[in-house]
């Protein structure tokens, strides 16, 4: 079993993109997925809306996977693994969410995945957020990912967005940045194939 | 600012609207003025707002606000008229406390719904 962790900030686009991606890799690589839905409200939100969309999803709410709920993303892990044994687990982490913290609690506790690929979410529309005092953990979400997505380029000019997946790769420097608008649907393939070629040959 | 300094806040409502009006547009008045006010009482940054309404028949309406300028987006629905309807949101912002959201919140319905608190 795989996991692909979603991260980025609030509203970033990460429901939007992870259902875009979750039809593709389905259809595509004939790969099945459980959704783990992570959100630091009390009520869960985004799991009702993808399973309205026909997806298998548990839900880790009322706290975040990378501190609070770090020892029961480790059990649902367990769990989905032992009951379901799916190719792969899609984790939205909240929009809070460390992610060197996930991968540190997954390297400490759970060694039993297959792989693990981290994707993480830029919100173009709100680019001030990466530039001058970008908050330490929207940054660390940048640094620990494997790919950078910048979403919602349908929402600015080119300019902005050379500028901005400037700004991404200054960060990451090892990681692809692809550009998306995962609303309209805009090189959601090139990720979904950019996964689906992780799926294929990590082992 | 990290990620401690924002505040989360969920709530459910059962709404009856006040007016005739589709239940769409007195939502995207409501999350207007939601907005607004949060923006008049001091939240700097909107992380998230987002919610379901749902009349128990038709599918849910989904929303979303991520700014203090934005209009919120609204999908799925369309709602019944003249139905009662259940709300249940979250709210993650910095620069507001529960009890404001809170307030703000049953403030902004009342200009549109009457609202109840709703359990379950």
């Amino acid at each position: 079993m795989k996991l692909i962790i979603i991260s980025g900030f609030l509203g970033s686009g990460k429901t939007t993109l992870l259902l875009g991606l979750v039809r593709r890799l389905t259809s595509g690589n004939g790969c099945d997925f459980v959704i783990l839905e992570n959100e630091v409200g009390e009520i869960g939100i985004d799991g009702v809306f993808l399973e309205k969309q026909g997806l298998q999803v548990k839900e880790l709410y009322s706290g975040c996977v990378c501190c609070q709920l770090a020892g029961d993303l480790v059990v649902t892990l367990r769990e989905i693994k032992d009951v379901l044994d799916p190719d792969g687990v899609i984790l939205e982490a909240s929009g809070l969410a460390k992610v060197e913290s996930i991968l540190d609690t997954l390297d400490r506790y759970y060694g039993e995945l297959e792989g693990t690929m981290v994707i993480s979410l830029a919100d173009l529309e709100r680019f001030e957020l990466y530039q001058e005092e970008p908050m330490p953990f929207v940054i660390n979400q940048i640094r620990y990912a494997d790919l950078v997505v910048l979403n919602k380029t349908d929402s600015g000019d080119g300019e902005l967005t050379a500028t901005m997946a400037a700004k991404l790769a200054e960060l990451n420097p090892d990681a692809e940045v692809i550009g998306v608008s995962a609303l309209e649907g805009s090189n959601l393939d090139l990720v979904a194939e950019r996964l689906g070629t992780w799926m294929r040959t990590t082992s | 600012m990290d990620a401690h300094d924002f505040v989360t806040f969920s709530a459910r409502r059962k709404l009856a609207p006040l007016t005739a009006g589709s239940p769409r547009d007195l939502l995207l008045s409501f999350l207007t003025d939601y907005v607004k006010a949060l923006g008049t009482s001091g939240c700097s940054i909107i992380g998230h707002i987002k919610g379901i309404v749902e009349d128990g028949e038709s599918p849910p309406l989904f929303f979303s606000a991520t700014s203090l300028s934005g209009e919120p987006q609204l999908k799925g629905g369309p709602l019944g008229q003249g139905s009662d309807l259940a709300l249940t949101i979250t709210v993650i912002v910095s620069g507001v406390d529960t009890e404001q959201l809170s307030r703000l919140l049953d403030d902004c319905l009342a200009g549109y719904f009457l609202c109840t608190l709703h359990g379950g």
